[in-house]
């Protein structure tokens, strides 16, 4: 039987391989903008999980309105991204530390 | 009568003003001579004064003429107070300093700094009539600060000459020692008195309960506070161990040895206590402090008069002396007596600096006693004065030097304590001594063979110079018989001193009778033996002798304590300077602590480093720090 714990685990999991992904990889920006959406997968998850098992389904709908700001925000990463690599030739992220103070 | 009063300090501010900053139109001999004047009328109008306070015998005249501080009913003015003290001392100084004028018009006609020397000496005359007629210690203390100013520009008057400005240094900073003191001493007599007027003090005394002062190491509060006020008098009247500016002061020009460093500033320490006395007749502790120092600089500084060769340094060694006779006169709380002391004293001994000076003059700038000789043929004039002034500093009967110093041994036996017999009998040595080296300087310049070269060369200086020696000379004679004057002088509003006095012809006869004349007798014979026949004895050349004269001949070695000290000083400002400025405040505090920020945000600013993840894994981190602690609290 599969109850409510092993979908709340599921969703940690995903959101944990998310945030590793963010972590440790050190490559490719595209990685990380796939990790983010990942993050946000993991969290739809545990909207749909809830709604389900409280028989309530604005948890649902919700998720729709994520989904649709999740694309609209990775079409302007995907558009940042293009723009930067056409700076720079390059999407490596150890070379993005501009943000050093 | 106010306005005779405070137009003096204003014609002798002018002097100044004029011959200071006059154009070159103004030559230098007409200069002198406005000077001269201007200092003659505030002389005539000294007199007047004098002759007011002395005929109407309880008159103090006293006035606030300028509101100068008033803070929450502390009010320091401007002001004068003549009484009797204070207008007698007036007379004093205005007279020397109008002689010691007409005089410089003569001795300084061929310096370049003619009217620079002309400002000097008025403003110092100024400053002098300030201090006097000062009704509080502040302005005393103006005063008494503005002498020391002159007196240290007019040492230094030959500024091209290295020793000038040694010995002005010198001058300068022994005095800044006793200053410091001096304002010590001001604020705690404000402390105890609460109050810098003279008459306010004064009345504010008689409230002090004396017998329950505090009481600190065992001195009462009026004996530290006059202690401090005395060694400001030590360091301008020259006594032991601040008396090493004198000897180096005679640097300056002669007029100005003879009215600054013999008459009148040298006798402001003097006088200050003097005019303190109501408050110092209760320091009973000090006024024993100041009996001692007293004799013992009359004592020892006049021993090395002796064996000193400078015309000009022999002088003011027995100026020295001279003013330890005042002091120790002071100790035993015989004002009076001492004032007459200075007063006799200015008269003879501004008249010996004065015939020095015409004999310097004379034999174009030489000082060098060893190098005289035989002048009295030469400059008649010259040596008739000094003879004069010689007789007056060893006391011959019936010169002035004779009443006052004789009052002062007189006195100092009538004391009758152990310590003012031990003192008089230093005193009475004192005065053997001050027989021999003036007849000494008087002997070795004015009699035997010249040893100079020719001394058909030497010709007598002009009128200008000789009168003021001719009137110094009689006013030396005369001034001891106003003795009885003085015995009466009351100092202040205060009760003096009883003395025994029977009269003039009592106190003369008993006089000649004294001690002090076997002193005077073997005095001369000793110097006549030694120095008019020019007789060696195997005395002298005895080893115990000659180790004693090499002690006297080294000064007691002041000079060289002084200059020890002074090398402690600079040993423990080096060693702050390096160790305390250098290692604890430059390289721990000013360099030190930005040092310890910097390297503290360096850490920090390695954790901003500009990757993205860095950032991520630090947000995520603390959330789950954070939550972790809310966890924790919740459940």
């Amino acid at each position: 039987m599969i109850t409510m714990t092993h979908y709340l685990v599921f969703s940690a999991l995903l959101f944990c391989i998310s945030v590793a992904g963010i972590f440790i990889n050190r490559k490719n920006i595209l990685l990380l903008l796939m990790s983010i959406e990942l993050m946000l997968l993991s969290v739809n998850t545990n909207f749909i999980i809830f709604s389900h098992y409280s028989n309530d389904i604005t948890g649902q709908v919700f998720v729709f309105f994520i989904l649709a700001v999740a694309a609209a925000e990775s079409a302007i990463g995907l558009a940042i991204i293009v723009s930067l690599f056409r700076a720079r030739n390059s999407l490596e992220i150890n070379l993005i530390n501009k943000l050093k103070g | 009568m106010e306005n005779l009063i405070m137009s003096i300090p204003i014609f002798l501010v002018l002097s100044s003003v004029i011959t200071g900053f006059s154009s070159k139109k103004l030559n230098n001999i007409s200069a002198g001579i406005i000077s001269s004047m201007l200092v003659f009328i505030s002389l005539v109008f000294s007199l007047v004064i004098f002759y007011h306070s002395f005929n109407n015998d309880s008159s103090i005249l006293y006035d606030d003429f300028y509101q100068w501080i008033s803070i929450n009913g502390l009010n320091i003015g401007m002001g004068y107070l003549i009484d009797k003290l204070s207008a007698m001392m007036m007379v004093v100084v205005l007279l020397i300093s109008f002689v010691v004028h007409v005089y410089s018009i003569g001795y300084m006609r061929d310096e370049q700094d003619f009217k620079r020397f002309f400002s000097y000496i008025a403003l110092f005359t100024f400053s002098m009539i300030l201090l006097v007629m000062s009704n509080n210690l502040i302005q005393l203390f103006i005063g008494w600060e503005g002498v020391g100013l002159v007196s240290y520009l007019l040492i230094g008057f030959f500024y091209k000459k290295e020793s000038a400005i040694k010995a002005n240094l010198k001058a300068f900073l022994i005095n800044r020692i006793g200053d410091m003191f001096f304002i010590i001493g001001i604020i705690m007599i404000f402390g105890m008195l609460d109050s810098f007027d003279y008459r306010t003090m004064f009345s504010n005394l008689k409230l002090v309960d004396i017998n329950n002062i505090d009481h600190y190491y065992g001195f009462s509060y009026i004996d530290i506070a006059c202690f401090f006020l005395f060694i400001g008098a030590m360091a301008k009247s020259a006594q032991i161990p601040l008396h090493v500016w004198l000897p180096d002061s005679m640097e300056g020009p002669t007029p100005i040895s003879a009215l600054i460093h013999a008459a009148t500033m040298v006798t402001a320490g003097i006088f200050m206590v003097a005019r303190l006395s109501p408050i110092y007749s209760f320091a009973e502790v000090t006024t024993d402090f100041i009996l001692i120092i007293g004799a013992l600089t009359a004592l020892f500084i006049g021993v090395i008069a002796i064996f000193e060769n400078d015309i000009k340094k022999v002088i003011a060694y027995s100026t020295i002396s001279q003013l330890g006779y005042m002091v120790s006169a002071l100790g035993i709380n015989a004002y009076t007596v001492s004032f007459f002391h200075l007063y006799t004293h200015a008269f003879f001994k501004a008249l010996l600096f004065l015939c020095a000076g015409s004999v310097i003059m004379s034999l174009h700038h030489n000082q060098d006693i060893t190098k005289m000789g035989g002048l009295r043929k030469r400059l008649p004039i010259t040596h008739f004065c000094f003879l004069v002034g010689t007789l007056c500093i060893i006391g011959f009967p019936l010169t002035s030097g004779f009443f006052s110093k004789d009052l002062i041994l007189e006195v100092m036996l009538y004391e009758n304590t152990d310590l003012s017999f031990f003192v008089y009998i230093l005193l009475l040595i004192g005065a053997f001594v001050t027989t021999i080296y003036s007849l000494r300087l008087i002997f070795i310049v004015f009699y035997g063979k010249y040893r100079g070269g020719d001394i058909q060369k030497i010709e007598e200086e002009s009128f200008v110079i000789l009168s003021p020696l001719i009137i110094l000379a009689a006013l030396s004679l005369l001034s001891g018989f106003a003795i009885h004057t003085f015995i009466e002088l009351p100092i202040f509003m205060y009760g003096i001193k009883e003395i025994h006095y029977e009269g003039l012809m009592p106190f003369i006869s008993h006089g000649v009778l004294s001690p002090a004349s076997v002193t005077l007798i073997a005095g001369f014979f000793i110097a006549k033996y030694l120095y008019l026949d020019n007789k060696k004895t195997s005395f002298l050349s005895n080893k115990f002798i000659s180790k004693i004269s090499m002690i006297i001949k080294s000064k007691y070695k002041f000079d060289e304590f002084f200059l020890s000290c002074s090398d402690i000083m600079k040993w423990v400002s080096h060693l702050a300077a390096t160790k305390f400025d250098i290692k604890v405040i430059d390289s721990f505090f000013v360099n030190g602590l930005p040092r310890k920020i910097n390297k503290l945000s360096g850490y920090f600013k390695s954790i901003s480093s500009g990757y993205l993840y860095h950032y991520a894994f630090l947000i995520v981190f603390s959330l789950v720090v954070i939550f972790g602690i809310i966890l924790t609290r919740v459940l």
